[in-house]
């Protein structure tokens, strides 16, 4: 082929130099000063090109006959046409496409021009998911697309991925997004961010109709890469990371919580002389001087369990991706490695270093002999293999075919923690994250002077030594095998424009885990009888599982299309498409019954001279989750478009270069309603928890039938009728743009268990019914501005976003007051009471509204204001208070600046109009645990006008005075948050010329590095579910990585 | 070629819309048809009835209903237990809200005989007619059951609300519940109970199923509860709290049918014996092996267990909780001397703990209690203190210096790795209660020492019956020394239910029944020891000066959301 060229070129050069025609040299770079390889250069009117070589420059001789003008144009940049007819050399900068007008991207079920796309549509390239650092793509996506929300709630090597609200929410039922990739309903998390070349937020109905009952929380489309015809790409990528929590409560010293353990006791009128009983925390002041010299570490420890039994985890992942083709075949290969590791210490050879453990060991040699490793590996790990292949076959000129592969495999090992058996179960997050805030630092030594291992009365579960290093292992496997074949068939010999297409994809998902657990015998021991009480029984390495949960899913698709133009100004695009999905998956009452989902789908674009725009969408849909009758619905949606700035009436300025008003109305459903249940039909299960017996024996328990839930043949989905009016723009010859959505929703026919029913009736319950309201309604904007002085180029993004939702209907249980009704007030509205302040003396407990009927209420003590005024304080006194645990605004700003062969960048990112509620351990001075800085200002007669914090007690237990929900203890859950912030530095062309590499990127980057919120112990997106703060907490990375390409 | 993919593409993108692939739907639920049609699983849907029974062991936050009385209290200070005895409840919040649980158990039951009639049944060995018997049967438990549901609302609010079948959930009288009297709920628990008792077999092997005495029991109580004052009130003109201008003929032929109801159940023959006899030890009877429990007639029925002894026992012979509820220390001093004689004790003296009834010891574990295998337990402070002392360890030591220790059994041993487990049936009626009510029903209707109807048992005898079991010599018992009119032979009969059925949810009715309230507002008192080198100083305490009774608490709220929802339910008067 070479040669062929060389030949060519001679024979040019001779047979030209002949005609004494042109040649013309060059090179091309882009704004940064860096040589653009690859790019074409062609002679305007002609055939005649050639491309740059790897320095970017070129060398072309001229057609005589044709302009004296070279096109020269590269993928993503502004195409240029220079004027040589009066040079011989000429250096081209090429601009990179700032509008990217011509971009075109995913909707649902087809590609749009962005220019004229009509509905709400967001779009994340791949560049932004490759710059952070995080294991799960949802996690990526935070801050990047306007009204989407994200809430980490996890930290979980394997397990962290990001619940995601586009929009907030709208039903009191699951408001999760539909997600596809490539067109198939699948999980996106756990790919790797190499594989995906975009992924599309669908916010509006217009956007959404499509995908008709599954449409109405958003869909989020996730495009992987294809191959492209052209020269083979090689992309190596590397990249390690060190982990840490971003917050992690730090516990007062032994002497400090010895000493509010007492006062608590103390306060509850309890015996606290060291005499009395042990659970009282008796300790004298000789017990505080061992705390505070450490003199006799195994009776008076001061473990600081943060500092022993936590460390920095590693993250560290590989991907190499391979894409090319020709006229025939494209491919794309990728093949990534993720290797995660946790933030406890479980190796005991660590451990043993730590000081602590070292003084202990040298104080004892059975603490010597008792340390050592198991011979199993407890400790955190998640490892994940990807491997994707996807191919584009043209048959010949009108067929083609693609063949996508793709394989992910997953393996998370961690501890026992005495929970193996239960997958997803936070019973070991919950022993883990406990041991921070229920051990005091004083409670038990790690282990015994004699080596056996140690723990308080009542607590037997909670050494954390115990917990990681002796309590065995679970090892989890997932595999995730996707598998899709399609078609394309161009029907222009038919009819010019037509097309059809099809798709059939096969998913299964399968896993299987190991595990082990055992336990040494636990002890705590008397100093004053010198006798060790044995709390919890040890037993030999057991309980050896596993078990497999198949999931398999069937998509199968078939689509006519037609698009075509029409006198050059009307462009005309259509679809009809059909499709099914089935999904098995052992789950519950009705394991392996197939969910299935039918439905016939078409659209519309007309386009009148880029000038007016107008799309009709519209999705008739089927779920046999529904009774016979109720099963298919139909939804529609319109939309339209004007381009003011297309008009000729528009004066062309360089103030307003684009502008794009639009708006949409439509339906879409939600058939997400909790489970797949089929509410159609009645359930009786058998029971054997009567807890009543027949018989002598009176064991086992006899077994009932009860009567399930009862039948409601009319359940049906949720219907949403959204609204959306937009306007993009882009100012200043598109150095600025400016975009703005309003939406309104209105979510009926939510699916709720009527509270209105007459118990003496004798149903428990009636069946769950369409009764819900929620309206929702807000608005999205994104400010850009971008701009380069010389090669200096920098830009920024603010992004904001509001959403708030009211019930305005739910069904609730009667209530005596207006307000305890939910109804009014937006979903996951806090309730509770108002706190007025600590009361300082008898005589003002006395004179205030009875609380609660509790007869124990004492100075310094929390008071609550009476809403209803009837003397009492009671539930019919809780009102809305704070907000709900999804926030209503968020917000991200992104900066950035590239100089020659360095860039910078970093994104802020935050929400508020939220509320956190942490409670128990992670809320409260803790009933016999850790004590934390705050708790050092609490109420005492002394400091009664400067308290934060009420008068300490033995018991913080749920419904005593202190404890109900209430302004005093809701955290504002806002935040603001250095969520990502990378370096990079590109190896200049030139120092790469001899070898065979194309390009060498170095980086550094990080993420949630820093956090500005009021949320003490915990982080500020700490899971709702878990409010007591028993999970794996999130995380901060800092990451560099290296990325080459041949 | 490509004609024919043109042609096949554009019939699929249409049939594959027109094929419906919904019709994969669940197919592996259970249809009450099918498991009841089932020979291993029919049974089911009858044992599903029983499933409601309250246990009275663990009624309200792990307390006994009896610590709302002046008999005792609970150690937990924050339990629901207290709201109840000091008045801090009402409609929103009522804490002894039995109504759901009544409710679903009769919905249960009426689902259960709707059912067992409707549905065809085949059984391995049995004809057509013993099949039908079966169903009967079964038909038969779910009247007894829902007689005994219904009772327990009758209790609690008086009249209720009378559901006669089962409802589907578009039945039009959702929108038209309401109360039914006092008199026609009466009328209906006993119509109930007759029916029931025709097909019930007088002993079922099977224990813990509804007898034919069960029926019998139920409404013979009923009927007792009907005749009582309460319900009884001159002058009341609210039908859903009793009977309408009561006479005093009315209420004479109330405790008559009483009285004579209760004769029934006494005299229930089994073959040729009586089907119920008092057990013979008082103590060993509420851990007695069911099928030689002759005592038991209305009952809750569990699997063995040892979580009673668990909560019960005072903490050093528990593992990490102990205490409960605990006796009061008026209730032990309503124990009389072991000859029957009365027990006085002058204010602020020393209490005595020995030479008293024969039960004091089987109900009360007080300072040297013996607790069997357990050995001795100590409430005193000071010298050789133990978590036992009075208020030592917050919600488990005691708090009036007393312990219960009825119900438990002391073998059950929680220093050992297998502490053993034991019978805890928690008796709603028993022989002893029967023979109390019978003995009070005979003296209102016909006087203490006369049997005008021949049943062969006066009020006296049946009082008598009671007091010999409990370990009293019949010849020498000076418990009725000196009782002559009838009014103190009544309160001879109260204070012995008093005694003998302490803590199985009698008093807090009776003393409503009664209308003798004022002992619902008494401040529970305590007992105080400190020990000082061997000298032992008594000083009596006050551990709850705030219990409380008004008018309106005869009767419990009916739920609120109840009455929001349906406003034609009438709530109770004063709620």
């Amino acid at each position: 082929m070479k040669r062929i060229v060389i030949i060519i070129t001679l024979i040019n050069f001779l047979i030209l130099h002949a005609f004494a025609q042109t040649r013309i040299t060059g090179t091309v770079v882009d704004a940064a000063g860096l040589e653009m390889i690859g790019s074409s250069i062609i002679q305007k009117g002609t055939t005649n090109g050639v491309i740059t070589d790897i320095n970017g420059e070129f060398t072309i001789n001229l057609l005589p006959n044709a302009e004296k003008v070279l096109v020269i144009s590269s993928v993503g940049y502004v195409k240029q046409e220079v004027d040589v007819s009066s040079r011989t050399n000429i250096n081209v900068i090429l601009q990179e496409d700032q509008i990217a007008l011509e971009e075109v991207v995913v909707v649902g079920y087809g590609t749009q021009k962005k220019v004229s796309i009509t509905g709400s549509i967001s779009n994340v390239s791949s560049k932004d998911l490759t710059d952070v650092p995080v294991t799960s793509v949802s996690n990526a996506l935070t801050g990047r697309v306007s009204g989407l929300v994200t809430r980490q709630i996890s930290g979980r090597p394997g397990g962290d991925a990001a619940q995601l609200f586009i929009r907030g929410q709208a039903s009191f039922n699951t408001t999760a997004p539909l997600i596809l990739v490539d067109g198939v309903e699948r999980s996106f998390n756990q790919i790797d961010s190499e594989d995906i070349e975009s992924i599309s937020v669908l916010k509006d109905a217009s956007a959404t109709a499509v995908y008709g009952v599954r449409g109405a929380n958003g869909v989020i489309l996730v495009t992987t890469k294809r191959g492209d015809e052209g020269k083979s790409k090689i992309s190596l990528s590397s990249e390690y990371g060190i982990t840490h929590f971003t917050a992690i409560p730090q516990q007062l010293n032994a002497e400090n919580t010895a000493r509010l353990q007492r006062e608590g006791s103390y306060n509850d009128g309890l015996d606290i002389t060291t005499s009395g009983n042990t659970n009282n925390f008796p300790a004298s002041e000789y017990d505080m001087y061992l705390y505070r010299t450490q003199l006799k570490p195994f009776t008076h420890p001061d473990n600081d369990l943060v500092d022993i039994f936590t460390k920095p985890g590693s993250r560290q992942r590989y991907n190499l991706n391979i894409s090319g083709g020709n006229k025939v075949l494209k491919y794309f290969v990728g093949l990534g490695y993720l290797e995660q590791t946790g933030m406890y210490q479980t190796d005991v050879e660590e451990l043993r270093k730590h000081p602590t453990f070292a003084k202990l060991i040298s104080l004892s040699p059975e603490v010597d002999k008792a340390l050592v490793n198991p011979d199993y590996n407890p400790e955190y790990l998640y490892r994940r293999i990807t491997a994707r292949t996807n191919l584009d076959i043209n048959i010949n000129d009108d067929f083609s075919i693609g063949i996508d592969m793709s394989y992910r495999f997953g393996n998370q090992n961690r501890p026992a923690a005495y929970s193996i058996i239960d997958a997803n179960s936070d019973g070991e997050n919950m022993r883990l994250f406990a041991m921070f805030i229920r051990n005091p630092p004083q409670a038990f030594p790690l282990i015994h002077a004699s080596g056996a291992m140690s723990s308080a009365h009542t607590r037997w579960r909670q050494n954390p030594l115990i917990t990681l290093a002796y309590t065995g292992y679970r090892n989890d496997t997932d595999n995730d095998m996707e598998l899709t074949a399609k078609f394309q068939y161009n029907l222009r010999k038919l009819l010019k424009g037509l097309s059809i297409d099809g798709k059939y994809a096969f998913d299964n998902s399968w896993g299987n885990f190991r595990g082990m657990g055992w336990r040494p015998f636990v002890y705590s021991y008397d100093e004053a009888t010198n006798a060790y009480t044995q709390g919890l029984n040890g037993f030999l390495p057991k309980t050896e599982s596993s078990k497999s949960s198949p999931i398999s899913r069937e998509y199968a698709e078939l689509a006519v299309r037609y698009n075509n133009t029409f006198n050059s100004v009307h462009k005309i695009s259509g679809v009809v498409l059909t499709n099914f999905r089935s999904s098995k998956a052992r789950s519950g009452q009705y394991s392996y019954v197939p969910h299935v989902y039918q439905a016939l789908i078409g659209r519309v674009n007309y386009e009148y001279d880029e000038r007016y725009l107008i799309e009709f969408n519209m999705g008739y849909n089927g779920s046999n989750r529904f009774a016979e009758g109720h099963r298919y619905d139909f939804f529609p949606a319109v939309s339209a478009g004007w381009v003011p700035t297309n008009e000729s009436f528009f004066p062309k300025n360089n103030i307003l270069n684009f502008a794009k008003l639009r708006a949409s109305a439509g339906q879409v459903g939600n058939d997400n309603i909790g489970g797949f249940s089929y509410y159609y039909r009645s359930s009786y299960e058998n029971t054997n928890n009567t807890k009543y017996s027949f018989g002598v024996t009176h064991n086992p328990y006899i077994n009932g039938l009860i009567e399930g839930t009862l039948p409601n043949e009319l359940i049906t989905w949720e219907t949403a009728t959204k609204y959306n009016v937009g306007f993009d723009s882009q100012w200043f010859k598109s150095r600025l743009s400016f975009n703005l959505d309003f939406f309104q929703e209105l979510r009926s026919n939510i699916l709720t268990n009527p509270g209105r029913f007459i118990v003496a009736a004798g149903t428990v319950g009636l069946p769950p019914s369409n009764l819900g309201i929620v309206e929702n309604k807000g608005f999205e904007t994104e400010l850009g501005w971008s701009d380069k002085i010389g090669q200096f180029q920098y830009f920024a993004k603010g992004m904001f976003a509001f959403a708030r939702n009211e019930i305005i209907e739910r069904s609730e249980e009667a209530q005596p007051y207006d307000y305890l009704y939910r109804k009014g007030n937006p979903i996951g509205q806090f309730y509770g009471y108002q706190f007025m302040g600590f009361f300082q003396s008898v005589e003002e407990i006395a004179a205030a509204p009875q609380q609660f009927g509790l007869t124990n209420v004492v100075p310094g003590d929390m008071r609550y204001k009476d809403i209803n005024g009837d003397g009492v304080i009671d539930q019919n006194d809780e009102t809305p208070i704070g907000y709900s645990t999804v926030p209503e605004i968020t917000f991200s700003g992104q900066f950035g600046f590239s100089y020659k062969n360095f860039d910078i960048s970093l994104m802020l990112q935050g929400a508020t109009n939220v509320t956190v509620n942490p409670t128990n351990e992670v809320g409260w001075d803790n009933r016999f645990g850790a004590f934390f800085e705050e708790h050092l200002n609490r109420w005492t007669p002394e400091t009664a006008s400067t308290a934060t914090y009420p008068l300490l007690r033995k018991a913080s237990l749920p419904n005593t005075n202190n404890y109900y929900t209430s302004t005093f203890w809701l955290k504002d859950g806002s935040y603001l948050r250095l969520k990502n912030l990378q370096f990079g530095y590109a190896i200049p062309k030139k120092a790469l010329r001899k070898t065979p590499l194309n390009s060498i990127r170095l980086y550094a980057n990080g993420f949630n590095l820093f956090t500005l919120t009021e949320v003490t112990y915990v982080d500020p997106e700490m899971d709702p579910n878990q409010s007591n703060g028993f999970y794996y907490p999130q995380q901060k990375v800092f990451n560099v990585g290296i990325n080459v390409t041949f | 070629m490509k004609k024919y993919i043109y042609i096949i593409s554009f019939i699929a993108l249409f049939i594959l819309p027109a094929c419906d692939f919904m019709d994969e739907i669940p197919t592996e639920w259970h249809t009450p048809e099918a498991a009841f049609q089932l020979e291993t699983t029919y049974e089911r849907n009858i044992n599903q009835g029983y499933a409601y029974i309250r246990n009275g062991y663990n009624r309200i936050n792990g307390a006994f209903l009896d610590a709302a009385t002046n008999d005792g209290t609970a150690t937990m200070l924050n339990s629901n237990i207290h709201k109840l005895a000091q008045g801090f409840y009402n409609a929103q919040s009522p804490i002894l809200n039995i109504w759901n649980n009544s409710y679903t158990g009769i919905r249960q039951t009426h689902f259960t005989e709707k059912y067992l009639k409707e549905v065809q049944l085949f059984l391995n060995g049995k004809t057509e007619k013993d099949v039908a018997d079966i169903k009967k049967e079964g038909i038969a438990q779910m009247w007894a059951l829902r007689a005994l549901y219904e009772f327990d609302l009758l209790q609690h609010y008086g009249g209720y609300v009378i559901i006669d079948s089962y409802m589907e959930i578009s039945d039009p009288r959702f929108n038209t519940l309401e109360r039914s009297s006092f008199e026609t709920c009466v009328n209906n628990i006993v119509t109930l109970c007759d029916s029931a008792a025709l097909y019930l077999p007088v002993k079922h092997a099977n224990f813990g199923r509804m007898e034919k005495g069960t029926a019998m029991a139920i409404k013979a109580k009923t009927l007792l509860y009907a005749a009582s004052a309460l319900y009884n009130r001159s002058g009341n003109t609210n039908p859903l709290v009793g009977y309408v201008n009561a006479s005093a003929v009315d209420i004479e032929n109330r405790w008559k049918a009483a009285a004579a109801a209760l004769n029934e159940v006494i005299n229930l023959k089994n073959g040729a014996v009586n089907r119920y006899a008092l057990h013979a030890n008082y103590a060993a009877l509420f851990n007695a092996t069911p099928n030689q429990n002759n005592e038991y007639i209305v009952f809750y029925a569990t699997a063995q267990g040892n979580g009673l002894e668990r909560r019960q026992y005072p903490p050093t012979l528990s593992v990490t909780s102990g205490g409960g509820t605990v006796p009061s220390q008026q209730f032990v001093d309503a124990f009389t001397n072991a000859d029957g004689s009365a027990y006085t004790r002058a204010s602020g003296a020393a209490p005595t703990y020995t030479g008293r009834d024969p039960r004091f010891d089987m109900i009360v574990g007080y300072d040297g209690s013996n607790y069997g295998p357990r050995g001795t337990i100590y409430t005193r402070l000071g010298d050789g203190e133990t978590n036992d002392g009075l208020n030592q360890v917050k919600d488990f030591s005691t708090i009036t210096g007393y312990y219960l220790r009825k119900f438990l059994n002391t073998t059950i041993n929680f220093s050992v790795a297998s502490p053993g487990n034991t019978y805890h049936l928690f008796p709603f009626i028993r022989l002893a209660d029967v023979l109390l009510m019978y003995a009070e029903a005979m003296t209102q209707a016909y006087g203490f020492e006369s049997d005008p109807q021949g049943y062969g048992l006066t009020a006296k005898q049946a009082l008598q019956m009671v007091r010999t079991r409990a370990g009293f010599n019949a010849a020498t018992d000076q418990y009725l020394a000196g009782v002559t009119t009838k009014d103190a032979q009544l309160q001879k009969i109260y204070d012995e239910r008093r005694i003998e059925l302490a803590f199985e949810e009698a008093r807090y009715f009776d003393l409503r029944r009664w209308m003798k309230t004022d002992e619902l507002s008494e401040p529970i008192k305590g007992m105080r020891i400190d020990n000082n080198a061997g000298n032992l100083t008594y000083t009596e305490i006050t551990v709850d000066n705030q219990r409380v009774f008004e008018e309106k608490m005869y009767f419990a709220p009916i739920p609120k959301n109840e009455i929001l929802v349906f406003p034609a339910l009438q709530q109770n008067p004063g709620w």
